[in-house]
């Protein structure tokens, strides 16, 4: 719960040919992430599968495209689990192969068909401005022995350029229409300038040739008619293409479905990929096990392989550590929590995973900041009935809720009235600064108990001097102790404690001395970097506790915003008192429960996780059958 | 002294720069780095390992390649760090290019039908922060539907020309020079909207690296690949610092070599002293733009044409210290890299001005 499960590392040598059964059962088990390292045994020098890999990427691509472009969605069931050979996929490829081939040409049609259709669109968009050329549009068409003419688009971004380049070979190039992306251009020049030498650089500037259709030479409106029909035709076209696109879906449905089903299974001895030696008939594959799991594992695999294997496990040898993968075995009760945590990032093999820490402390602070027995019944309420649209993160909302609602009983708050139940404890804003001093010293814990945890980490990491001195080591928690011994005297005295001073300034210097050995850097930077990092040292923790006094002011804060809801509702008569009351407490609900959210996810994110939770490491994602509803183990 | 009018919020972008520029290589420090073996060069030392077996040919290459692009890319991200708004957007942009090199690899490798694996051999590593989806990219089975899916991308401007463009005309030439024009374009529009503070000593490096671009294509494709006048003129980009879109059209229009280098303004004419081909040409403009880029480093007061100064001064001498390991790794003699450095010339080269920004 605390941390990740402990792993093994697992070889196994077995016969090549098994291979894909062999990753079909590991998948099917899901236990066993592969292990991608380089290898130093020679014997195992090749990756097995080339072949196999390359038909699967290719497939699954094809596959992909083809369901992309029929508007499927496919979900086949499996029941038998069956080891996919590489002339399956090879079979495979070539039904594939084809099937995209018709789809590719479809697509283009369709895309062609489409095309088709904003080109009469544009030509209906620029039958007026043809109009207003003033000339006879068919003789831009016509063969000249001496005008070399073209009508056409061009980019927008390419106009001047374009302008300047072709006036070099003699040309001029007039817009008669500037649309948002592109320009509709006539280009004139005498024939003998260009000699070729001009469609190169049409080219290049992506022109678009426009045929001008003879009937633009007819009356504007029997032109607009014969656009019309052929909008009309082409919309039948598109129809009828959509039509086959559909027949084509349900034809195939049963093919693709069966394809997808191979491809899955194909897909953990693509997974495995480096992590798989072989030296001819023998293979040797490597990765991670959780240790618990490694008996299942062994006997799984001995009741379903053909052939004997052999399997050895060790731990995790301390340099191994950042490769390791971590698993979790989070409760069921914090797992809407984790989704939180891993938003930050994953933590790293043997690290404190703060799930657990997580939950307690923002459920504290949010009811800490936001008391009310009535609001939090609201929101308590509100999670139980989101629940099916929300997940598992229903759980977190109705434990805010749960919390806001027994913190209102300790302030004597529903609904932000301050009077109709008597505090447990306290009424915020009867005595502000005890908030304020209870508020720091919870801080206070909360920076301690993140700052032992990063020493925690430290220590699983083998990096005791780390521990010892960095940032938030045990020269940190000095530090910060003497600070605020130091900050106590001076408020309660007006004297700063000799003790404390000294503790501070000692435990600075020593991680200062730390630095000055760890940085590698020229001397100038060196010195600038540990001025600036020790200066960083001393505000971080001065900031980090002041930021904690948020925890009282939104406390404060939802009674002041409910003294104005009260204040607004009292200016009005009976029926405007409790419109304004009902309205002022849903905007209360809503924005405070907004800001507290984000204001208990920031003290967690920045003030805990940033001090001991690097989120770095590596997530462990065993081999799966991804995709695929298991109906039934083979 | 400029660094007064620094602002605030530039003193930390400028610091760094400061200690980052102590890395920069002057002539005589890679001139005595020629004779001696890498793993005698404390900067070099770790590029050592590359030369030994069983590291060769083009994989030994990327790998240099690789890493002299990840130092560079890992002082790019220092900036970056350092920077907002729009002069953020302008060095985000800066840092594009080293994901269109990839773009134009990619492009090249479907052009000869080589597989996914051996394209990818052939990329740089960049940073997670950049935002080319490769991994689909490579999945493209022709470079129309390549083009296609970057189309909705950040880079969707250059990929929708450059599609047009390679419909139009099959040719990896004219895409790679359709990419770079509109990059370039890019790049100026970008220094373009800075505030006038940084964007003067700006737009002067960026345009002078699209004027040594411009300069180079035109003698290139005008004169080696026998384009004609327009086609060349379509290509370059008219944005450049001293070759600006008239003078650019008068070039194109020249009929030969020695007639363009004639035509040029004086101070570019004088840059080139005896240049007589398009390397040459191409390696005294090099000089130019490392002259008028520490005089940036050294006297501008934005601390962005500082860096971005830096960042070029940088890029130039990593290539240096590529073509030296690169000579080491294939045993050439010491005056021949020395002659591909350029240092053997130094004493000829001009020495423009100082110029505050």
């Amino acid at each position: 719960m605390f941390k990740p499960l402990p792993m093994k590392h697992v070889e196994l040598r077995l016969l090549s040919e098994e291979l894909p059964r062999f990753s079909l059962i590991l998948a099917d088990l899901g236990l066993f992430s592969p292990d991608q390292r380089p290898i130093d045994e020679p014997a195992f020098g090749q990756v097995p599968g080339q072949r196999f890999r390359e038909l699967y990427h290719r497939d699954r691509n094809h596959l992909d495209k083809i369901v992309q472009q029929l508007g499927l969605r496919l979900a086949p069931g499996l029941e038998h689990l069956h080891p996919v050979s590489e002339a399956e996929l090879e079979g495979l490829d070539r039904e594939l192969g084809q099937l995209w081939t018709e789809c590719a040409a479809r697509e283009e049609h369709l895309q062609a068909l489409t095309e088709e259709q904003r080109m009469v669109d544009q030509l209906d968009e620029t039958l007026d401005d043809f109009a207003a050329l003033n000339i006879d549009l068919g003789r831009l068409q016509q063969e000249s022995a001496f005008l070399d003419t073209h009508v056409g688009l061009v980019p927008r971004g390419n106009l001047e350029h374009l302008r300047d380049a072709i006036g070099l070979a003699g040309f001029l190039l007039f817009p008669f229409q500037l649309g948002e992306t592109h320009a509709h251009v006539v280009i004139i020049g005498p024939r003998s300038a260009g000699e070729g030498k001009l469609s190169a650089v049409l080219d290049t500037a992506g022109f678009q040739a426009l045929s001008i259709p003879p009937e633009l030479r007819d009356e504007p409106d029997r032109i607009r008619q014969r656009l019309a029909e052929r909008r009309v035709a082409l919309r039948r076209d598109l129809e009828r293409e959509r039509t086959t696109t559909a027949r084509r879906a349900e034809e195939t449905r049963d093919l693709l479905q069966s394809a997808l089903r191979t491809l899955t299974q194909a897909e953990p001895y693509v997974r495995l990929d480096s992590a798989a030696r072989t030296s001819g008939f023998l293979s040797l594959i490597r990765g991670w096990v959780p240790a618990r799991e490694v008996g299942r594992m062994e006997r799984g695999l001995r009741r379903r392989l053909l052939y004997p294997f052999q399997l050895s496990a060790r731990d995790p040898r301390p340099e191994e550590r950042p490769e390791v993968p971590s698993a979790m075995a989070t409760p069921r009760a914090l797992r809407p929590f984790c989704l939180f945590v891993r938003q930050y990032g994953i933590p790293r093999y043997g690290e404190f995973e703060p799930s657990s820490v997580f939950a307690v402390t923002f459920v504290l602070m949010f009811g800490m900041m936001f008391g009310d027995v009535g609001h939090g019944a609201v929101i308590a309420l509100a999670g139980l009935a989101l629940r099916p649209k929300v997940g598992t993160l229903w759980l977190c909302i109705f434990l805010a809720g749960l919390s806001s609602a027994a913190f209102g009983f300790l302030y004597g708050s529903v609904f932000g009235y301050e009077t109709l139940i008597h505090p447990i404890w306290i009424s915020p804003l009867s005595d502000p600064v005890l908030m304020l001093k209870v508020a720091l010293v919870w801080g206070v814990a909360f920076l301690v108990l993140a700052n032992l945890i990063s020493v925690h980490n430290r220590l699983v990491e083998g990096r005791p001097a780390a521990a010892l001195f960095d940032a938030n080591g045990v020269m940190n928690l000095l530090f910060f102790a003497g600070l605020l011994a130091s900050a106590y005297d001076w408020l309660s005295t007006g004297r700063i404690d000799a003790v404390g001073g000294t503790v501070a300034l000692a435990a600075l210097a020593a991680m200062a001395a730390y630095q000055w050995v760890e940085i590698r850097a020229p001397l100038g930077e060196k010195i600038l970097m540990i001025v600036i990092e020790t200066f960083e040292t001393v505000m971080h923790n001065i900031s980090s506790t002041l930021s904690f006094l948020r925890v009282a002011a939104f406390g404060l804060n939802h009674v002041a915003l409910a003294i104005a809801v009260f204040t607004l509702a009292d200016m009005m008569d009976t029926t405007g008192h409790w419109i304004t009351l009902v309205l002022g407490n849903l905007f209360v609900l809503v924005l405070e429960g907004a800001i507290v959210t984000i204001q208990a996810l920031r003290l967690e994110y920045y003030e805990g996780f940033s001090r001991y939770f690097s989120g770095d490491g590596r997530e462990f994602q065993p081999l799966r059958l991804n995709g695929l509803a298991r109906r039934r183990n083979a | 002294m400029p660094s007064a009018n620094i602002t605030r919020s530039e003193a930390y972008l400028a610091t760094r720069v400061a200690f980052l520029a102590r890395q920069l290589i002057d002539d005589d420090a890679i001139e005595a780095m020629i004779d001696r073996p890498l793993a005698q060069i404390p900067r070099l030392e770790g590029f050592a390992p590359l030369l030994e077996p069983p590291m060769k040919g083009q994989a030994r290459s990327r790998a240099i390649e690789n890493a002299l692009i990840g130092t560079l890319l890992a002082e790019l991200t220092i900036v970056l760090r350092a920077v907002g708004g729009e002069i953020r957007d302008f060095f985000q942009f800066w840092a594009r290019r080293f994901e269109l090199f990839n773009l134009k690899t990619l492009i090249r490798g479907k052009l000869h039908g080589l597989d996914p694996r051996a394209i990818k051999d052939n990329l740089y590593d960049l940073p997670p922060y950049t935002r080319m989806p490769l991994a689909a990219l490579l999945q493209a089975e022709s470079i129309g539907e390549l083009l296609k899916m970057l189309e909705p991308s950040p880079y969707g401007d250059i990929a929708r020309q450059a599609r047009l463009a390679f419909e139009a005309r099959h040719e990896a030439l004219y895409l790679d020079a359709t990419i770079d024009r509109l990059y370039f374009g890019g790049l100026v529009k970008r220094a373009e909207r800075l505030e006038e503070r940084h964007r003067e000593p700006l737009r002067r490096l960026v345009r002078g690296l699209v004027d040594q671009q411009n300069l180079v294509w035109l003698l290139r494709y005008r004169f080696a690949y026998a384009l004609g006048p327009a086609e060349t003129y379509f290509i370059l980009i008219p944005q450049g610092l001293r070759l600006d879109r008239e003078r650019l059209q008068q070039l194109c229009s020249l009929p030969d070599f020695e007639a363009v280098i004639e035509d040029l303004p004086p101070t570019l004419r004088g840059a080139l002293g005896t240049a007589g081909t398009a390397v040459q040409v191409e390696r005294a403009l090099e000089t130019l733009l490392r002259h008028e880029a520490r005089d940036r480093l050294r006297y501008s007061v934005s601390a962005p044409a500082r860096a971005f100064a830096y960042l070029l001064l940088r890029e130039i001498d990593l290539k240096r210290l590529q073509v030296l390991i690169q000579g080491q790794a294939l045993g050439l003699a010491p005056d021949l890299v020395r002659e591909a450095l350029g240092v053997a010339e130094r004493d000829a080269e001009p020495l423009p001005q100082r110029r505050a920004s």
